[in-house]
């Protein structure tokens, strides 16, 4: 951040898009992670919050747009959501000065391992729309984390917005932390899509254990066309683990990390039961 | 060096800086030190400050994306002579003892008593998250935002 000369303060989509398109460029959101940055190679800040298109929570083509401009506070204290595990995960991340401050851009940009809305949105097959100044591209989320957001996205290019599609399902989300404001040790997300008792579709997902939240994808393939019951949730939440390539974390053990991973799946799969 | 102008608890502040300055270095550079520096990376809450009416740590933001804003700090509740009821009922209850976490949870409680005259206490332990004490266990000050509340929707009534 100490090379940074400019700092401007675009009123206009276009205008900030044209900004960012310039070398040295890096767009600023919250600002709670850049704030700390010791990088020298930006020369330009880019700040969003006068993006007001950015901050819009809306329901269009059947699906849920919401703006990357969106804080953690806005998102937890939307009234009649479709999906309530967006506001029970925006809620408990962090504190509440930094929800007010932190965004759904910023949140998936930012490829950290401890990051909590990534996990709810990788389970709610979340798109993102990713613009320049010349194009925009709708790619889905977990195509972004099967890479890295660094790697992934390109550095003229802006998380403008994310896309969750409407469809009748249950969802839940769960975290475990040692304290309120603690970085995450483990936690997990799913959105079930049933007839009657019956798995149509299921996605799983975890966060806090990977170098980024990831969906299981194998351990959801097992469930569909199945009933969830107690034995299901016994051998689902012990069998996940062998697809998990758990990072190296000096908080817990890899015996801890499972036996995490294991709670936070059989609560999640218990909510997805009923 | 770049330039920042700002408001502070009604008062406008003018001076450069360097670009990587946070808002919390650049408010105590003039002469604000009610903001306290703790961690310095957004996880102890000592250095809370409201910016346009959002309530927020002024370690994680930079001095120079503050340009323009209109900061309050707590000299901006009330003073020794007209305490706000916030600071009455933290001096009353007990919850002050080495005082440094007090003027940023002050300023939390305030937020969100703003938006929420009268909260439980649930919501009143969720405002006070992310801002450490480390020497009163809490207990007090959640108490003395309750008793504040009352207070205000008393003198509110009263009006």
């Amino acid at each position: 951040m100490i090379n940074v000369t400019q700092f401007v303060k675009p009123d206009s989509l276009p205008s900030a898009l044209e900004e960012l398109n310039r070398e040295g460029s890096i767009a600023l959101a919250g600002g709670t992670s850049l704030s700390l940055s010791k990088s020298k190679k930006y020369t330009k800040v880019v700040n969003l919050s006068n993006l007001t298109e950015l901050k819009k929570i809306e329901t269009k083509n059947n699906r849920l747009e919401i703006g990357a401009m969106v804080s953690m506070t806005q998102l937890a204290e939307v009234e009649d959501s479709p999906f309530p595990i967006l506001r029970k995960t925006a809620s408990s991340i962090y504190s509440t000065a930094i929800r007010n401050m932190t965004t759904v851009g910023g949140e998936i940009a930012k490829g950290v391992y401890w990051v909590d809305l990534p996990v709810t949105l990788l389970a709610l097959d979340t798109q993102v729309l990713l613009q320049n100044s010349s194009s925009s591209r709708t790619v889905a989320l977990s195509e972004i984390y099967n890479s890295h957001p660094s790697k992934f996205i390109n550095s003229n290019e802006l998380i403008t917005k994310i896309f969750i599609p409407l469809q009748k399902s249950t969802s839940s989300f769960h975290k475990f932390t040692k304290t309120q404001v603690d970085y995450v040790l483990a936690s997990a997300a799913g959105k079930a899509v049933k007839d009657g008792n019956i798995i149509k579709q299921i996605n799983l997902s975890i966060g806090g254990v990977t170098p980024l939240p990831c969906l299981l994808p194998q351990v959801s393939s097992q469930l569909v066309g199945k009933k969830i019951t107690d034995e299901i949730i016994e051998e689902v939440s012990t069998e996940c683990c062998k697809e998990i390539k758990f990072k190296p974390d000096f908080r817990a053990s890899t015996e801890y990390q499972k036996s995490l991973i294991k709670v936070m799946i059989s609560r999640v799969l218990q909510d997805l039961q009923s | 060096m770049i330039k920042v102008s700002l408001t502070v608890n009604g008062k406008k502040h003018e001076k450069e800086t360097a670009p990587d300055t946070s808002l919390l270095d650049f408010l105590r550079s003039i002469g604000v030190k009610s903001v306290k520096k703790g961690c310095g990376k957004g996880e102890c809450g000592a250095c809370g400050v409201i910016m346009d009416g959002v309530y927020c740590k002024s370690c994680i933001v930079l001095a120079i994306q503050a340009n323009g804003t209109e900061i309050k700090t707590v000299e901006s509740l009330g003073n020794a002579q007209n305490p706000h009821p916030l600071q009455t009922s933290f001096v009353d209850e007990g919850a002050v003892q080495c005082g440094y976490c007090i003027p940023s949870m002050l300023l939390a409680a305030k937020n969100m008593l703003d938006k929420n005259p009268e909260p439980d206490e649930k919501e009143i332990r969720k405002s006070l998250d992310g801002n450490l004490c480390r020497c009163t266990g809490y207990v007090k000050q959640i108490a003395a935002v309750k008793k504040a509340a009352k207070i205000m929707r008393e003198n509110k009534n009263d009006q």
